[in-house]
């Protein structure tokens, strides 16, 4: 199967790869995994207490192109977005992004997946805190 | 020996000479003029046996009734028979091979089962129907350790062997636990009466989810198997 190039360019060149520390009250760690096929995917989130704004997000993909290349792209979407609009980001854009094909859905889900994950984490972290935003 | 009978469709009257056919051997062919039955609409593998849909199969009386049957069927009884028999026997018997496949293979079967309860569609076919195919949830924890695991082998793949070891034990233990949970859901399917819709839609989708559970577990245990030929202390 040959790969779409922006798909090729993020696994060759992929954006945000490391992590953050995943203790710190500040960070969002979402861990997912894809039942079809035993992909894994963290993605981290560091985010502004006060401002709610995403300051840095961060990813390590142990899967296919295509799963690191979703993982890759979420992370550069998200940077600079408020929780909300992270949390709107849907697969469907991701596919469309990188024009995957139809067996390769699953991996843009697991982006998705990821990024909420690593939101509930953040937001769990500050439960019962004082909302002042 | 539970041989409870189940309803069958249009089977009561022979295709060709019209007379009344009973019992397992006479679904296939008609004792009276020897003619063999045509494949009826919604025939099922369980109906071919004469046995009762169910995961608890005893799998000596299917062989046993796929033996008598087959001999009845024999391509070499119709050599002087019409082509339209020939045909029919040829059709009987290649539905009775895939019958007699499906129901003697535990994991065959639970597809066949959950198939003819409309869940097993491909997601595609689903999506079509507009239907969301399920989506299985991950031990999270397994997840997790996967993830670490494959960490461990690419920061250090001389000292990774052990972990590995652990992670396989823990992805048996999982297995072993699902299928525990696949068994007894199983035995509730088969102590429900065949009315009790809702209940057998309930227990076939959480066999559903198990299932997709198992594969997961199946093709992680593929990469761990690749993994290994590449951490050089297991």
């Amino acid at each position: 199967m040959a790969y779409n190039t922006k798909v090729i360019d993020h696994y060759e060149n992929p954006r945000n790869v490391g992590s953050l520390d995943k203790n710190s009250k500040n960070v969002g760690t979402g861990l997912v995994g894809a039942p079809e096929c035993g992909d894994v995917m963290k993605l981290q989130i560091e985010i502004d207490e006060k401002t709610h704004v995403i300051k840095d997000a961060k990813f390590k993909t142990f899967g296919c192109g295509s799963a690191i290349a979703s993982s890759s792209l979420a992370t550069e979407w998200v940077k600079g977005k408020t929780i909300e609009q992270a949390l709107a980001i849907k697969n469907t854009e991701i596919v469309k992004e990188l024009s995957l094909p139809p067996i390769k859905i699953h991996c843009s889900v697991l982006a998705e997946d990821a990024i909420k994950a690593a939101i509930q984490d953040y937001v769990k972290k500050h439960e019962g805190e004082e909302k002042t935003a | 020996m539970d041989v409870e009978t189940v309803s069958q469709p249009n089977q009561n009257a022979c295709s060709e000479c019209g007379r009344k056919l009973e019992g397992y051997l006479a679904h296939h062919f008609c004792s009276t003029c020897q003619a063999p039955q045509p494949l009826r609409e919604g025939e099922s593998y369980f109906h071919a046996f004469d046995l009762p849909m169910k995961f608890g199969l005893d799998v000596a009386l299917v062989q046993k009734r796929f033996y008598e049957i087959s001999r009845e069927l024999h391509p070499d009884r119709f050599v002087s028979s019409s082509v339209d028999d020939r045909a029919r026997s040829m059709a009987r018997m290649s539905f009775l091979n895939q019958a007699f496949q499906t129901l003697r293979n535990s994991s065959a079967l639970r597809e066949y089962i959950l198939k003819l309860y409309g869940l097993r569609a491909s997601g595609v076919e689903m999506r079509a129907e507009g239907r969301q195919p399920q989506k299985a949830a991950m031990p999270i924890e397994l997840a997790e350790s996967w993830f670490e695991l494959q960490e461990a082998v690419l920061d250090d793949p001389d000292q990774a062997g052990v972990r590995v070891i652990e992670f396989e034990a823990e992805l048996a233990r999982l297995k072993a636990q699902g299928e525990n949970r696949l068994k007894s859901l199983e035995a509730q399917f088969d102590r429900l009466p065949k009315d009790a819709e809702t209940e057998i839609l309930a227990i076939l989708s959480q066999m559903d989810a198990e299932l997709q559970r198992q594969n997961y577990f199946r093709s992680i245990e593929k990469d761990v198997e690749r993994m290994k030929r590449n951490v050089s202390s297991v």
